[in-house]
Order: C-alpha cells, then sequence, then structure tokens
C-alpha cells in the first residue's frame, strides 16, 4: 500500500522524499517550516510563522512646568 | 525594495476619528501576504495589491478574514490580538514572502499594521500565521499611555 505524499510534481510515494524541518528562532517571530525534498528539489514545504511580539505605540510623559 | 513593519500611523489617527470598530462582532478585519520585493510599510493608508502574492496557489487576492476581537486593559496599555491564528490551506505561494498587512476590508480597507518576518515559500502544504499571546506585553497591537 503506498503512503503517497502530496507535492508540486503530484502524489508520490513517501519513501521516495527526503524530509527535512527548519526552526528559526528571531527576536519577534519563530519559524517551524517542513520540507520534502525529490531529488534534491523542494516539491512541498510547509511553514508555520508564530509572531511572539506584536507592534506597540507608547506615548512619552510629557512634563508640565 | 523591502516591506518596513509597524502600526500604519493613518490608523492610529483614525482611532482618534473612531474609525475602526476592533470588537467582537465589529468590523471585517483581513490579513494579507506580500512578496520579499514588495513595499509595504507603516506608512500604508489603505490595504494594496501591488506586490501582494499572485491570486494563485490556493492563495485569493485580499487574503483571508481574521478573527475580530475586543481590546483589553492593563495598567498604561491598551492591547488587542486576533482571536485565531490564519491559515492558507494547501498553499503554492506565487515567491518568497516576508509580510502580512492588517487591514480593515469594512472601513474601505484602510491599513491598521504591517508585520515582517523571515521570507518564507511555501510549496502545496499550509501556511499559518500563530498570534501572539493577548497580553500588555506581547499582544499584536499595544498602545501604552504616558
Amino acid at each position: 500500500m503506498p503512503n503517497l505524499v502530496h507535492t508540486i510534481r503530484g502524489p508520490i510515494d513517501r519513501s521516495r522524499l527526503e524530509m527535512r524541518e527548519h526552526f528559526e528562532d528571531a527576536p519577534d517571530h519563530f519559524v517551524y517550516a517542513i520540507e520534502w525534498l525529490l531529488d534534491g528539489e523542494i516539491v512541498k514545504r510547509s511553514c508555520e510563522v508564530t509572531i511572539k511580539e506584536g507592534h506597540g505605540i507608547a506615548a512619552a510623559a510629557a512634563e508640565l512646568s | 525594495m523591502a516591506n518596513t513593519a509597524g502600526i500604519c500611523t493613518s490608523f492610529l489617527a483614525e482611532l482618534g476619528a473612531g474609525t475602526h470598530n476592533m470588537t467582537s462582532g465589529g468590523d471585517t478585519l483581513k490579513i494579507a501576504l506580500f512578496l520579499a520585493t514588495a513595499s509595504r510599510s507603516y506608512t500604508d493608508t489603505t490595504y494594496s495589491t501591488t506586490g501582494e502574492l499572485a491570486a494563485t496557489g490556493n492563495y485569493d487576492a485580499g487574503g483571508k478574514t481574521i478573527t475580530n476581537a475586543s481590546w483589553g486593559t492593563s495598567g498604561k496599555t491598551a492591547y488587542w490580538t486576533p482571536g485565531a491564528s490564519v491559515t492558507w490551506n494547501n498553499l503554492t505561494s506565487s515567491g518568497a514572502f516576508d509580510c502580512a498587512l492588517l487591514y480593515n476590508s469594512s472601513k474601505s480597507n484602510k491599513a491598521i499594521a504591517v508585520f515582517t518576518f523571515s521570507s518564507q515559500s511555501v510549496t502545496a502544504a499550509n501556511f499559518t500565521l500563530n498570534m501572539p499571546t493577548n497580553d500588555a506585553s506581547n499582544a499584536l497591537l499595544t498602545i501604552t499611555g504616558p
């Protein structure tokens, strides 16, 4: 029973594919991606980007005298 | 060119004018993805298709609707984060992208904020944009008084 992975090149048996994971921990976001390669070519790549910290506006205090 | 992150200056002015209804059940807010070669910026005033991912590979122009949510407050800070992450299913991106623009499609597509991340490509798979913890320190948008 073939274990097919749907790729940009169509369904390909998983045994023919190399899988590799990619992690990146940046200051304001985190990336987790899974790549599937067929003979060195990326034929499927999923990705999650997690925003760790959004954007903020901080008002400065006015000094009244 | 490059995309430049930040809360859109026009959005700050529109907050004062009461333009946006950012609360659960309020305006329809959307988020769109832009190529790494685009030039989106906090100076944007409205959503633009220029530099957006092409409407191919299960990406639709204009991006995805996100779950609007209510603002919270803590100390001197008001904060807001969408109620859920957003996922593009079985996406094949038309190129490398590193930017998401949040905008208000109920209010003439007025721009809210630009978010950037490391350049990514997605091929025949899902892309998920997870939201930060919704608190005064990490929320997607925070505004802090003096």
